[in-house]
């Protein structure tokens, strides 16, 4: 009999009976000279898409709605963006109920698409691509892609960017209401794409003040209120993605890629000091004031996992950890244009805060990026940790993770499922079992280079190896996304 | 401490995502500015605005400068003057000046504290609006984009406050 894993990694076989839906694939093949990670996405969107169950049976626990988001429009005419992380965002909803799964697809509406559709060509600014002579750029939220990620706020879904407001964005059909303004003297401050939600409700978020060592600290009720916020002085003008919060601290790593100067587009004036280290900044939830600087080696990341204290005030986070900064302004082009690309990989590393003051990272040699944990332990000690990483046999086109992993911190040891070598895998999402404290599932897009299809995958998260449990496919590929969230039913 | 820090960059200009530059403060004038001048000059020229605000709230604020140094902050306006947005279309003149070359710096003050406010970060967070329909980019348009050149007789522009 032939196991679920053997089945599965057959690539042709899973795909055997699928059969493609020829209309939505025209839909990409006008951009067929464009990678398929990084082409436009369906302008019009998508509407309930049936997706087709290729393989096993979706349990019959998990209801509820995987939202994602990710730039997904990079060419208009002549043009292709400078940065993959400039293109609009995409929401899509890939909705799992009865057994089954449809897809739902809408691009943000936000000022800076209507501004370049009215236009017709790219005029708006963004990480890596500099804005027109004379666009009309009044302030944040008009450069604001919306593009990176998904939180859920009571019955809403907020759509971020990092540098801008959240986009206010209706979780049923995905239209867009607008930024969002969360309080009136607060309007177009900066919400990073990285808020920690804490099992409490309570969520945390950062934005910066680019170009300055400062951060403004949100502190939002689970209901979206304001309740606390203040500005952070930073040891560096640092560029900072994502950052860590544990149950009482919040933790700014930061790298030694420093703005440096006014150059547009932004990524241009950021500048890798490798000489300076990477300094972590410790405040403490209760007292802003309350704080403590920690002293690493360089090393340059995008993305956090989850953080955690121990009983005598050590402080651990995860960290996808490179020797130099990756998709900066001449990747993030390579990467939407098919070029070979050289970059640094990140790996999964933990980093340890001492009680004594000092710190160090505790490297593997594991690549890994999109790091997630089970929600229910945000802040609290975790020993899995799920991300994305390199299988035996990749590329150096762009985007090069094609495994899914689980990196067990406390045993040592790792949990992989290697779709091989034309599957791109996206960052997987913990969708936690609605009754069994210690059961979930692990949600994972890919993208199906050879197939040319979006797919998704449900895996036991206790069991990654044994491959997946149900597997879906879309009628088309959409273009990769980057972080999502589970809403369960 | 910190917000003592960070005020001394609100007086330069602060970098938002990509690079993004806003002028803090951009059409904020100096005390008494937005007085109702007396005509002092021989009336020869009238400048109208039409205003369009999205909310009727407030008052909109406008500054009148004739030159760019002025305009750019090293200098006063020629004229200024608060027009309550009691209603979505308003109209306001200036009348009696000489002929030449103006342009116009205006903000819609919607808490009516007779500011511009900003956010933490030193944004302007209320509408504001430039003559010849000139649009902010990383900051204030320039005086020449803004500028409108007026011979005797009445010249009519809009300002529209669009957010
Ligand atoms: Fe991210």
């Amino acid at each position: 009999m032939i196991s679920r894993r053997s089945f599965v990694k057959g690539g042709a076989t899973l795909f055997a009976g699928a059969a493609m839906n020829v209309g939505k694939a025209g839909v990409f093949a006008a951009d067929s000279f464009s990678p398929l990670g990084f082409h436009n996405g369906p302008a019009n969107g998508y509407d309930n898409e049936p997706m087709q169950r290729v393989f096993g049976r979706a349990p019959k626990d998990l209801t509820g709605v995987l939202y994602r988001n990710g730039p997904a429009h990079f060419r208009r005419g002549d043009q292709t963006l400078n940065h993959w992380f400039d293109g609009d965002g995409l929401v899509r909803a890939f909705r799992i109920a009865g057994g089954n799964a449809n897809l739902s697809a809408q691009f943000v509406k936000t000022i800076k698409r209507r501004r370049d559709e009215e236009a017709g060509r790219f005029i708006m600014p963004g990480f890596g691509t500099p804005a027109a002579p004379g666009a009309p750029v009044t302030g944040p939220d008009d450069a604001n892609a919306a593009n990176t990620a998904l939180l859920s706020v009571e019955d809403r879904l907020w759509a971020l960017w990092e540098a801008g407001s959240p986009f206010d964005i209706d979780p049923n059909d995905l239209s867009t209401n607008g930024p969002v303004v969360l309080r009136d003297d607060l309007a177009q401050m900066p919400f990073s794409a990285h808020p920690k939600v804490s099992p409490d409700g309570m969520i945390w978020n950062f934005g910066l003040a680019y170009g300055h060592p400062f951060a403004f600290l949100w502190g939002l009720s689970s209901r979206g209120a304001v309740v606390r916020s203040g500005i952070i002085n930073l040891p560096s003008a640092s560029y900072m993605h994502d950052w860590a919060v544990t149950q009482t601290k919040l933790i700014f790593p930061l790298q030694p890629w420093v703005f440096t100067r006014q150059q547009p587009p932004f990524v241009r004036s950021l500048t890798w000091q490798p000489e300076n280290g990477l300094k972590v900044l410790v405040v403490d939830k209760d007292d802003f004031d309350n704080r403590q600087i920690y002293e690493l080696p360089a090393g340059a990341f995008f993305h956090t996992g989850n953080a955690f204290e121990e009983p005598d005030g050590t402080i651990r986070f995860d960290v996808c950890l490179a020797e130099r900064p990756t998709l900066d302004a001449e990747e993030g082009s390579a990467i939407l244009r098919g070029g070979t690309l050289n970059r640094a990989t990140p790996h999964m590393t933990m980093a340890v805060l001492k009680p004594n003051g000092t710190a160090e990272f505790e490297h593997t040699s594991i690549s890994a990026e999109f790091p997630r944990v089970d929600p229910r332990q945000e802040g609290l000690r975790h020993s899995r940790v799920y991300s994305v990483t390199e299988g035996a046999l990749t590329t150096n086109m762009g985007y090069r993770f094609n495994t899914v992993m689980a990196m067990d911190w406390t045993t040592g040891t790792q949990d992989t499922f290697d779709f091989g070598l034309n599957v791109l895998v996206e960052e997987p999402i913990f969708a936690p079992h609605p009754n069994k404290t210690d059961h979930g599932w692990l949600l994972v897009p890919t993208l199906h280079l050879d197939k040319k299809a979006t797919c998704l995958h449900v895996f036991d998260a206790s069991n990654l190896y044994d491959g997946p449990v149900v597997s879906w496919q879309a009628a088309a590929p959409l273009p990769l996304s980057f972080h999502g969230v589970w809403s369960a039913a | 401490m910190v917000r003592k820090i960070f005020d001394r960059h609100l007086s330069k200009t602060i970098a938002i995502a990509g690079a993004v530059l806003f002028a803090s403060g951009s059409v904020a004038e100096p005390p008494g500015a937005f007085q109702n001048g007396a005509g002092t000059s021989t009336p020869m020229a009238t400048l109208t605005f039409n205003i369009e605000v999205i909310k009727a709230q407030g008052a909109v604020m406008i500054a009148l400068f004739d030159s760019a140094p002025a305009y750019g902050g090293k200098g006063q306006p020629v004229r200024a003057t608060r027009v309550p947005a009691e209603k979505l279309e308003m109209t306001t003149s200036f009348e009696g000046l000489k002929p030449g070359t103006y342009a116009v710096k205006a903000y819609h003050d919607l808490d009516g504290d007779g500011q511009l406010s900003v956010n933490p970060f030193g944004l302007p967070i209320e509408p504001f609006a430039f003559s010849n329909g000139a649009q902010a980019h990383y900051g204030p348009p320039s005086f020449d984009k803004a500028a409108l050149t007026i011979g005797a007789g009445e010249t009519q522009d809009t300002l529209r406050f669009a957010k």
